[in-house]
C-alpha cells in the first residue's frame, strides 16, 4: 500500500473511529496516557484497514485457546479466555469498519527459544502487520531454577534475533512489546526472584526502543493497581492474571498502544 | 438535524433516542429497557445462566468462581473482568453456567447443581435464553411456541426466586440477526415473537430487562451485520463487546 492510499484510508477510517471510540479506562490509566513512558508509541498506533494483529507469548497470552483453530481470526475458540480475546473484542467494536484480523499463537511455557522454533507457522505465515509479544517469565525461570540467577544476555540476544528474523521476513511489521512482569507477594514469586528478574523487563524495554515498538509497562501497571486492592487481587500466583488482571492487562494494552 | 415541532414531538423524541443509540458510546448511561438499573452490592455473587452465547467456551471442569478459564471468552468474561477490575473493594464473584444448546426447560432441570448448589450462593442471576427453545419448536412443529416459552421462562425465574430468597434478576433479550446467513434467515421470522414475551416475563418477575436486538440492529445497519455475528445467532468478536456494554449499562455500582 503506497503512502497516498494509506492516507486516504486513514481519513476514511478516522471518521468511523470517532463514532466508534470510547475506551473504558479507569482513572489511573487515563493519567498514564499523558505520561512519557511510551517509547515508540508517539500519539498512537494507526491501524490501517485490513490490519492483521498477532498476539504471541506464553501462558499469559495463550489463555487456554483451542490451538487447532488458530487460523480462525477473531474467533472466540482461537483467541482464548484471556487478555487477547478481551482486547480483540474491544478492538473490533472500536473499529468495526477496519476489518481487523486478530490471531493468538501464545503457548503455555514458551521461552523465546521455543517461540523461534515455531516462528514460521505461528508468526511469519500469518503475515501480521503488528506483532504483540509478551515473553520472558519462563526464560527467567528456566535459568533461575537451575542456577539461582537469570541469564539476561541470552534473553537479550535471543529476543533481538527473533525480532530481526520476523522483520527480515516481514519488513513492514510493527512490534508491540509487553513488559514481562512478576508480581511480588504472590504464591510463586518470592523475593528471591529479585533483583535478578529485573534485568528482563529492562531488556524488553530496550528491544522496544531498538525496534520502535509500543511498550506496555505491565510491571508498573500491576504494581499501581495492587495499591488499591486486596492482596493478590490481580494475580494470585504473581504471573497469571486473575479475572481482574485480564481486564487490567487489556486496558493497559489499549492505553499504551493507543490504537487509532 | 432533528426538528422538534409540537406535532412531531413524540415521534422526534423517539428518533432522538434512536440517533443516540447509533453511537456505541451512548450504550453507557441509562438503560432503555425498563428504565431502571440493577444495583450491585458488596460481596455480590453473579451467576450467568443460559445457552451457548453465555457458555462462551468456558472450561466446565473449573467449578470455582471468578477464574478466567471458568468464565470463558464471551460476554461473561468481559462483564466479569470489567466489574472485577473496576471495583476491587466490592469483592464480586462470578459464575458461568451457560451450556451450549440449552433450552429453557433444561436450565430449569439443572437448577439444583448449577444454581442452588453453588458453593457461594448467587445474589444476582443473569439469564439469556430463547433461541434454542424456538429452534426446537420449529423442528418439532414447524413453528415457534411463544406461549410455551413464556411458561418456561416464568417458571425458571420463579424457581430461582424461590430457591434464592432476595435474589436480583437480570434478563437479557434473546436476539437474532437476519441477513447474515441464509440458513438462519429462513428459520427466523417466528422467533421475534419471543422477544416481547421475554420482556413481559422479566418485568412480571421484577427483573431488569436488557434489550439487545435494537443494539445489534443499529450497529449492524451502520457497520454491516457480519461485523457482529457470522451466523445470525452467536455474537462474533465486536458482537461480544456489544452485549457486554449493554449488560454493564443495565447495572450500577
Amino acid at each position: 500500500m503506497d503512502r497516498r492510499d494509506f492516507l486516504k484510508k486513514m481519513s476514511a477510517a478516522a471518521a468511523g473511529a470517532v463514532v466508534a471510540g470510547g475506551l473504558e479506562l479507569n482513572a489511573s490509566e487515563r493519567r498514564r496516557r499523558g505520561g512519557s513512558d511510551k517509547p515508540g508509541a508517539g500519539s498512537g498506533l494507526e491501524l490501517p484497514e485490513g490490519s492483521i494483529i498477532l498476539f504471541t507469548g506464553d501462558s499469559i497470552t495463550d489463555g487456554a485457546r483451542e490451538r487447532k483453530y488458530y487460523r480462525l481470526y477473531n474467533h472466540i475458540r482461537a483467541l482464548g479466555n484471556g487478555y487477547v480475546q478481551l482486547t480483540a473484542t474491544r478492538l473490533n467494536y472500536m473499529f468495526p469498519d477496519r476489518d481487523l484480523k486478530i490471531y493468538n499463537t501464545g503457548i503455555n511455557g514458551d521461552t523465546i527459544e521455543k517461540m523461534m522454533a515455531r516462528l514460521e507457522t505461528d508468526c511469519i505465515k500469518l503475515k501480521p502487520d503488528f506483532v504483540s509479544v509478551l515473553i520472558g517469565v519462563n526464560d527467567f525461570n528456566v535459568s533461575f531454577s537451575r542456577t539461582g540467577k537469570g541469564n539476561p544476555d541470552k534473553y537479550e540476544r535471543e529476543y533481538r534475533q527473533m525480532l530481526d528474523r520476523i522483520k527480515s521476513a516481514l519488513p513492514d511489521v510493527r512490534f508491540i512489546i509487553g513488559e514481562p512482569y512478576a508480581v511480588k507477594g504472590a504464591r510463586e514469586i518470592t523475593d528471591a526472584w529479585y533483583p535478578e528478574f529485573e534485568t528482563y523487563p529492562a531488556i524488553a524495554r530496550k528491544m522496544a526502543e531498538e525496534f520502535g515498538a509500543a511498550f506496555i509497562p505491565y510491571q508498573s501497571v500491576y504494581a499501581e493497581a495492587a495499591a488499591g486492592a486486596p492482596e493478590r487481587y490481580f494475580s494470585t500466583d504473581g504471573v497469571h492474571p486473575s479475572i481482574a488482571g485480564v481486564r487490567l492487562m487489556s486496558n493497559a494494552w489499549l492505553s499504551y498502544v493507543n490504537p487509532r | 438535524m432533528i426538528m422538534v415541532t409540537r406535532k412531531n414531538f413524540l415521534k422526534d423524541s423517539l428518533l432522538l433516542t434512536a440517533a443516540m443509540m447509533l453511537s456505541p458510546k451512548s450504550l453507557l448511561g441509562k438503560s432503555l429497557g425498563t428504565g431502571r438499573k440493577l444495583k450491585l452490592e458488596k460481596d455480590d455473587v453473579i451467576l450467568f445462566y443460559g445457552d451457548s452465547i453465555t457458555d462462551g467456551n468456558h472450561n466446565r471442569e473449573i467449578t470455582a468462581p471468578s477464574k478466567p478459564d471458568g468464565l470463558g471468552g464471551g460476554y461473561v468474561m468481559s462483564v466479569s473482568s470489567y466489574l472485577a477490575e473496576k471495583y476491587p473493594r466490592m469483592n464480586f464473584n462470578f459464575y458461568n453456567r451457560g451450556i451450549n444448546g440449552n433450552k429453557t426447560f433444561q436450565m430449569i432441570d439443572r437448577l439444583e447443581t448449577d444454581c442452588f448448589g453453588l458453593k457461594y450462593k448467587p445474589t444476582v442471576v443473569s439469564v439469556l435464553t430463547g433461541i434454542n427453545d424456538y429452534s426446537l419448536s420449529l423442528r418439532n412443529t414447524g413453528k415457534g411456541n411463544p406461549a410455551e416459552y413464556e411458561a418456561k421462562l416464568a417458571e425458571l425465574l420463579d424457581r430461582i426466586k424461590a430457591g434464592l430468597p432476595g435474589v436480583r434478576l437480570i434478563v437479557l433479550e434473546p436476539y437474532a440477526i437476519a441477513g447474515v446467513r441464509e440458513k438462519t434467515d429462513s428459520f427466523l421470522p417466528g422467533f421475534y415473537e419471543y422477544q416481547p414475551v421475554a420482556k413481559k416475563v422479566a418485568e412480571n418477575a421484577g427483573a431488569v430487562f436488557v434489550p439487545l436486538q435494537k443494539h445489534f440492529d443499529e450497529a449492524g445497519k451502520k457497520y454491516g451485520k457480519e461485523k457482529f455475528s457470522r451466523d445470525g445467532v452467536h455474537p462474533w468478536s465486536a458482537g461480544i463487546e456489544l452485549i457486554t456494554r449493554a449488560w454493564i449499562d443495565a447495572v450500577e455500582v
